[in-house]
């Protein structure tokens, strides 16, 4: 039995004529001799009636002052795919392919008690084994399972994969039945080297390695979840990614040994982040380390997830997430750090106005001598821009590459980071579309196959 | 009853260590500093130096090399506008975790923990699965020990 996972997302199950598009391809597969497993998402993206993030604004508006336990918000969540497999198989039935609705327990998957975004523990696969045996074509609810027996709690309950899930789930089930492939159905025809709203002729891929579209998905590119590549990577599963509403070929993801050489795979664009930058230089040499030690310490306690990183002798600085920025001002801006044997006094100021909180902590402080004054600059509303590549980010030069084109046309590069397969850049959100138009020819990817 | 262990599972997974680093600073760079920056940039370059962990400072810059580089880098540091230091003897300590910068306080945790571990943190880089810092020699493998015992699979 050749069976092949076909996964389909919210707009190539948003219309009639989006499922009869969707439902031919299960069909040509079957016919070519595939067993097909379907897994959708549910209906539509967002404003949609029955997309997920519909259901939830449904939730919200009986009671919008409290949140809605974890629980339940799962089992709601969990509605869309029930309602999109139900009308998926029912479609296919009408087509004369004799069809099954399955919900993710029901398909064997069992995941940890992470409510919203749970992840797949193991999966028995014997119901579906079963089904595709009778001849039935089983179509699976995405991003859903329920809790593992073997878990200490919520045994049974239906939990969400969070984030992407339906990919998950399709990588997940290619593993457990050893699929030849799985196939990703999107809206595009397949991983673009750019996000064609920037780059409106950005080329498709027609190969890409499991790294490299594991490190574009981390980086915002949206078409494949990266928890799916990754998983699809560990279990060597052919991986595509195709159009639901095209015959291109889509995108083949395969092991690097069958990619091999130096290349820039995109550029991608992610995250709406505020840049904090703090300079220790008021302070003495030997009070630094405890002082930046400080800040962090303030960061972990209060769950801040940074950014953008940088440490250096003379201050350090990271970028945090717009919604988490208004808790990290009020945590840091007024705060009074002792430091060294002596306990000499750091009052840190955030931006460069003082502010009352700033203001009233020096006047307090004066008669312990003066208050050494730690300042970080603010810099809001900044993205990351980033690069990826295989085998090319480490040679000379890359780096000046990418800050000489974009300070050629007055991109200020805030920070930078870099790994094996990606170079990002901090910059102004305002310039996201110039700086990843720029990189993507800077860099050569109209090129790009 | 066949179970794979499809996922790896959040939190830290791994971390490694890595030897034969050289750190170099490059600061008082004046204004313009973008222009000056790229112009340091542009002469490491141009000496067929690759270069790892670039970050930009208040007044220059920063980046780690191998080892092996380090006669070519000391000869384009003696030519480098601003003040240059080149400090061999550095190691790459790395903490992986997947999607790490998402995970709350985190990153912070383990820069605040290396930062209280007595060893000399002169560096740090983040990628969404990995944490690097870049430490004395002396002294790492006690801290990439340290990390390995209380952060992987355990309490931050």
């Amino acid at each position: 039995m050749k069976v092949l996972v076909m996964k389909f997302g919210g707009t190539s199950v948003a219309t009639p004529e989006a499922r009869v598009l969707s439902a031919s391809k299960v069909v040509s597969a079957r016919e070519a001799g595939f067993s097909p497993v379907v897994v959708v998402s549910a209906i539509g993206r967002k404003g949609a009636p029955y997309a997920t993030d519909t259901l939830l604004q449904f939730l919200h508006e009986v009671d919008p002052h409290t949140a809605p336990n974890a629980r339940e918000t799962d089992l709601l969540m969990a509605c869309g795919e029930i309602l999109s497999s139900v009308v998926f198989a029912q479609l296919l039935k009408s087509m004369g392919y004799p069809s099954v609705a399955v919900t993710g327990q029901q398909a064997g998957i069992f995941t940890d008690p992470e409510y919203g975004n749970a992840r797949i523990r193991r999966i028995e696969p014997a119901n579906l084994l079963r089904w595709l045996g009778q001849g039935l074509v089983p179509v699976v609810c995405g991003f859903q399972g329920v809790v593992d027996p073997g878990a200490a709690q919520g045994l049974g309950e239906v939990t969400t994969l969070g984030r992407g899930g339906s990919d998950t789930t399709a990588s997940a089930l290619g593993a457990a039945l050893k699929a030849v492939g799985v196939e990703i159905y999107t809206d595009v025809d397949g991983v673009k080297t750019a996000d064609p709203d920037y780059v409106p002729d950005a080329p498709t891929l027609r190969k890409v390695t499991y790294e490299e579209v594991a490190e574009i998905a981390h980086l915002g590119a949206k078409v494949l979840h990266p928890r799916a590549a990754e998983i699809a990577m560990r279990y060597n599963i052919p991986l595509f990614v195709k159009s639901t509403f095209s015959d291109a070929p889509g995108t083949e993801v395969v092991p690097l040994d069958k990619l091999p050489g130096r290349r820039i795979t995109g550029v991608t664009h992610s995250g709406k982040l505020v840049f904090l930058s703090f300079d220790f230089t008021p302070a003495p040499q030997e009070h630094r380390r405890e002082l930046a030690s400080r800040i962090y310490h303030a960061m972990a306690v209060n769950g801040v997830n940074l950014h953008m990183l940088n440490l250096s002798p003379d201050g350090t600085g990271f970028a945090v997430p717009r919604t988490q920025y208004p808790m990290v001002e009020s945590l840091l801006n007024g705060l009074v750090v002792p430091v060294g044997e002596e306990r000499s006094i750091c009052l840190i100021q955030i931006g460069e106005v003082e502010t009352k909180a700033v203001r009233t902590q020096a006047a307090l402080l004066e008669r312990f001598g003066t208050a050494v004054r730690i300042r970080a600059s603010v810099t809001e509303s900044c993205t990351m821009v980033s690069v990826i590549g295989h085998e090319y980010l480490q040679q000379p030069g890359v780096f000046h590459r990418a800050i000489k084109v974009l300070a050629d046309n007055q991109i200020a590069v805030l920070q930078t980071s870099d790994s094996e397969l990606s170079m990002s850049l901090l910059i102004l959100e305002s310039e996201t579309r110039r700086a990843v138009s720029l990189l993507h020819d800077a860099f050569g990817l109209q090129e790009a196959t | 009853m066949e179970r794979h262990d499809f996922e790896i599972r959040p939190g830290v997974h791994r971390v490694e260590l890595r030897h034969g680093y050289t750190q170099v600073h490059v600061t008082n760079l004046g204004e313009p500093l973008t222009e000056r920056r790229i112009e340091v940039l542009r002469m490491v370059a141009e000496a067929g130096i690759s270069l790892d962990f670039l970050k930009l400072t208040h007044c220059g810059l920063s980046f780690l090399v191998p080892d092996s580089q380090l006669e070519p880098v000391r000869e384009v540091a003696a030519r480098l506008p601003g003040t240059t230091s080149v400090e061999s003897g550095r190691s790459v300590l790395s903490v992986h975790a997947p999607n790490m910068r998402d995970e709350e306080g985190l990153m912070a945790s383990i820069v605040h923990r290396a930062l209280e571990s007595g060893c000399a943190v002169s560096h740090v880089g983040d990628m969404h699965d990995s944490l690097m810092l870049v430490v004395e020699s002396e002294g790492s493998e006690r801290v990439a020990e340290e990390f390995r015992a209380t952060l992987i699979g355990g309490s931050r």
